[in-house]
């Protein structure tokens, strides 16, 4: 698939225009068993489950932008932001489902290098409820 | 993004004592003189938004009658215009325009079939 426009929503607030990447990426720990004299094979299983979202947006300073969001979500009691992810601008169906949840933001950087476009790439935990696939039109 | 508007503002708000050209002309007809050279790289999704960065180059010319005549106009030009440049009002045709650096050296610039100049191109890049 093509990458193309798509809606980025964070803490309510559409921020599409200076997201540059975002991506969701669900994990299981494996677990591994011990071979027996019964059964030479080593036991594998699906252990926790991980969720984390990767973002890599144009570091604005602004008082509307992303990285204000990010900055000010830190000195809140849960430090928790929402999110919603629709990858096409086409409305929301099975075939275009919109992804959506909180994660921790667990840091914010601010500034970047001269003479430079300034860009600012962040990994952040999503929150015990899970992500959510909406597929409501 | 409206590519034509934009260069024909870069152009039109040229200093005072430099013209200013949108596009390569077939010959430069005055002296000192910028050009907004053709893009060279265009980025049509920067962001999920659909924000679009182009990259092009600026090209700075004085006369140039005898060998080494005129450069330190060029001095001049290299060291100032960039600043102005970047202080153009964007009238809603871009987010930032920046200029970054000076490319390649300074140049011999032949001008149509007769004169020469000495060019310079420094690279900007504006996000729309």
């Amino acid at each position: 698939m093509f990458q193309a426009e798509g809606v980025i929503t964070i803490g309510g607030t559409d921020y599409s225009d200076e997201t540059i990447e975002f991506t969701i990426t669900r994990t299981r720990e494996l677990v591994k068993g011990p071979a027996t004299f019964g059964n030479i094979r080593q036991k594998n299983a699906a252990g926790a489950l991980d969720e984390v979202v990767v973002i890599t947006a144009l570091n604005e300073i602004t008082a509307a932008s992303l990285q204000t969001e990010l900055y000010d979500a830190l000195d809140t009691p849960t430090s928790e932001l929402t999110f919603s992810a629709k990858f096409t601008t086409a409305a929301i169906g099975a075939d275009n489902p919109a992804y959506t949840g909180s994660f921790v933001v667990t840091g914010a950087t601010v500034g970047g290098t001269v003479n430079q476009h300034n860009t600012q790439t962040w990994t952040f935990g999503i929150t015990p409820a899970g992500i959510t696939r909406d597929i409501t039109p | 993004m409206d590519l034509r508007a934009i260069r024909d503002r870069i152009a039109d708000q040229h200093p005072a004592g430099i013209r200013g050209y949108a596009r390569p002309p077939g010959t430069v007809g005055a002296f000192p003189a910028y050009i907004v050279t053709d893009p060279l790289d265009i980025d049509y999704r920067l962001t999920f938004g659909g924000r679009t960065r182009v990259t092009l180059a600026i090209r700075v010319l004085v006369s140039r009658r005898s060998e080494q005549d005129n450069t330190a106009a060029l001095d001049d030009l290299v060291s100032t215009l960039p600043a102005v440049l970047e202080a153009i009002t964007p009238d809603g045709l871009w987010q930032g325009f920046n200029i970054t650096g000076l490319q390649g050296g300074y140049f011999q610039f032949q001008n149509g079939n007769d004169s020469e100049a000495l060019g310079a191109d420094l690279t900007a890049t504006i996000d729309i």
